[in-house]
């Protein structure tokens, strides 16, 4: 037996360092997450700053990636998008994994009427086509952030109730979770204490990949109009504006490097999420 | 003086699409203080299903009491509510299981996993715990405790397992012990010295113990009473050591018998003829008799009724003058 104790979280950590493919995309995450983060410091001018002289200018010294319609810089408003994208993703990752970790623990421990009612709501809102609903939801409560989270979060979060209620349901035929009962803990606290816990590993995938997944509906919702409002700039409000075929032929950098970003962001996030995945698989020795 | 567990006219089945089934049949004894109870029978005779009812947990889906009550410290388990139910597991009577590997949370450390024990039901601090957790580990003959303390599961082996399982079970001082075969997992050198710690346990602490094993061995070695159980029933109880030494039950008899130890080159091991029934709750008879050498007539057709001789209960015509 090794002296130093390595948790199963320590060990996840150094299977991790030596991916270099999901090193290579937490770097990239980290740098495009910090840029956002300092656009503030970063950003040679403000969101909605007007320059009326250079309306639709290409790239130059002035602007680093040309200006709009309005005459507002593109590479600004890209930092600023990058937190709206971001929060968005994240929000709506955290929310859908707290509802849907939640829902699957409940319906897979204690299985009867309840899984029932539970699993049979998840089926009805899978049958959903995602953009019809999410239309009729912000066609009622307006676009906004706000809004968008809810819509992602309500409707993804089946996916992972299913992913947890599998797990649970061969977990809790495991002895330790009889022994709990035998040591008198009760149903809430032996999923909080001995069911979460277990099923964190698939969990923590799933949620990196949900931010990737958030960021692009986002960008589809936004482009369709439906997401957030057009002055607050986020990559797919930005990317809207390529519905024009003038925009889409002639003034590429009002499309391309949001299209570019959204793709690094996405790419970035499901490296590092292969690579949690791989760290957290007892079965992948490294 | 009261038992303090007294099982009265247990019934216990499951149901299923098929219907339902009997798996624990009129079953009545009764557990001392500082006592070891041997539970001895087959696989599918209804011991584990014993204790799992005693702590108020039948199996579920499908399991449900048919008659009967069960008692602890003189109170009735199935007229408590389910909260107080919860409150006596751990503290007043705790288990531990066959398979140490798998009876421990993998994810959570040694330490923490034992002090939620004492979390639930004693409210001790976090400080107040760790201290008597360390002890609890000292007790039960794990070296290097305040290690062992931040260990996980698998960087112990079955047998200090079982020690964990046993501090803390230990951890709220419960008057019964219910050991679900705690030996069987194990190698021989690492059984006989969870035995003696176990035996010690009852010496010191005056815990008592109902002890479900198919060894008869550790029968011998551990119980002052023992029931052999089969098909649900308890064909002969009494004093361990008689039993042991003059079995009366055809049964019984067969399971001595059948101990690796009689194995001779010649006539291989000495089993039982048969297996055990399929559905014995249609059987009218007694459930032994299709496997029974002196088996008569009646014993077909209606069910002996429990005889008692001397200290030992019994369930055979064969003995019934």
């Amino acid at each position: 037996m090794k002296n130093d104790i390595l948790s199963p979280r320590a060990l996840a950590w150094k299977k991790l360092l030596r991916n270099k493919l999901a090193i290579f995309g937490g770097v990239l995450l980290l740098f495009l997450v910090l840029s956002s983060l300092l656009a503030p410091w970063i950003a040679p001018y403000s969101v909605n700053e007007i320059d009326l002289f250079n309306i639709e200018s290409p790239p130059g010294v002035d602007h680093l990636l040309g200006t709009d319609d309005l005459g507002r810089d593109v590479f600004s408003r890209l930092l600023y998008g990058g937190r709206v994208s971001m929060t968005v993703g994240l929000l709506a990752s955290a929310s859908q994994i707290l509802l849907g970790t939640l829902a699957g623990a409940i319906a897979g421990y204690y299985g009867g009427w309840t899984d029932s009612i539970i699993m049979r709501l998840v089926d009805i809102i899978m049958c959903f086509p995602f953009f019809i609903l999410s239309i009729c939801v912000a066609a009622l409560l307006g676009p906004s952030m706000r809004n968008i989270i809810i819509i992602i979060a309500v409707i993804y979060w089946t996916n992972v109730a299913r992913i947890v209620r599998a797990e649970v349901l061969s977990l809790k035929k495991r002895e330790f979770i009889d022994a709990a009962r035998a040591f008198g803990l009760s149903g809430w606290e032996i999923i909080l204490q001995h069911i979460i816990p277990n099923v964190m590993a698939s969990v923590t995938v799933y949620a990196t990949l949900a931010i990737a997944n958030g960021i692009l509906t986002e960008a589809s919702l936004s482009f369709l109009g439906l997401g957030v409002k057009p002055d607050i700039p986020s990559w797919g409000n930005m990317l809207s504006a390529a519905q024009s075929m003038r925009v889409l032929t002639r003034q590429w950098w009002l499309w391309i490097p949001p299209g570019v970003l959204v793709l690094l962001t996405v790419l970035s996030i499901n490296f590092l999420g292969d690579g949690i995945r791989d760290a957290l698989d007892p079965k992948l020795k490294v | 003086m009261n038992p303090i567990v007294e099982v009265k006219d247990l019934s216990i089945g499951f149901r299923s699409f098929a219907g339902k089934k009997i798996v624990i049949d009129h079953l009545s004894f009764a557990i001392q203080k500082k006592q070891v109870f041997g539970l001895v029978g087959e696989s599918g005779s209804g011991k584990s299903v014993t204790g799992l009812s005693i702590m108020g947990l039948i199996p579920q889906p499908g399991g449900y009491r048919e008659s009967g009550d069960i008692f602890v410290e003189g109170e009735s388990i199935f007229a408590m509510s389910s909260k107080e139910r919860a409150s006596i597991r751990g503290k007043k009577i705790a288990m531990i299981f066959q398979e140490p590997m798998t009876s421990l949370n993998p994810v959570m450390r040694i330490g923490p996993q034992i002090c939620e024990v004492l979390k639930i039901h004693e409210h001790l601090k976090k400080k107040e715990s760790k201290d008597r957790v360390l002890e609890l580990l000292q007790e039960v003959g794990i070296p290097d405790e305040k290690k062992v303390f931040n260990y996980f599961p698998h960087q112990l082996s079955g047998g200090m397992r079982q020690r964990v399982m046993i501090a803390m079970a230990l951890s709220c001082r419960p008057s019964l012990l219910i050991a679900d075969e705690p030996t069987t997992a194990l190698d021989v050198t690492i059984q006989a010295q969870i035995l003696e710690l176990m035996q010690r346990l009852v010496r010191e602490s005056g815990i008592s113990i109902l002890f479900i094993t198919h060894d008869l061995g550790v029968i011998s070695e551990m119980a002052d009473e023992v029931a052999v159980m089969y098909c649900g029933q308890i064909i002969e109880s009494g004093v361990s050591q008689e039993i042991l030494r003059n079995p009366m039950h055809p049964y019984t008899k067969g399971l001595i018998e059948a101990r690796p130890g009689n194995y001779s080159p010649e006539s291989g091991y000495r089993a039982i003829k048969g297996s055990v029934p399929e559905d014995f709750s249609t059987l009218n008879g007694c459930r032994f008799a299709q496997r029974c050498q002196h088996a008569m007539e009646k014993c077909f057709h209606s069910l002996p009724p429990v005889s008692q001789m001397d200290t030992r209960y019994l369930r055979c015509f064969l003995y019934k003058e």
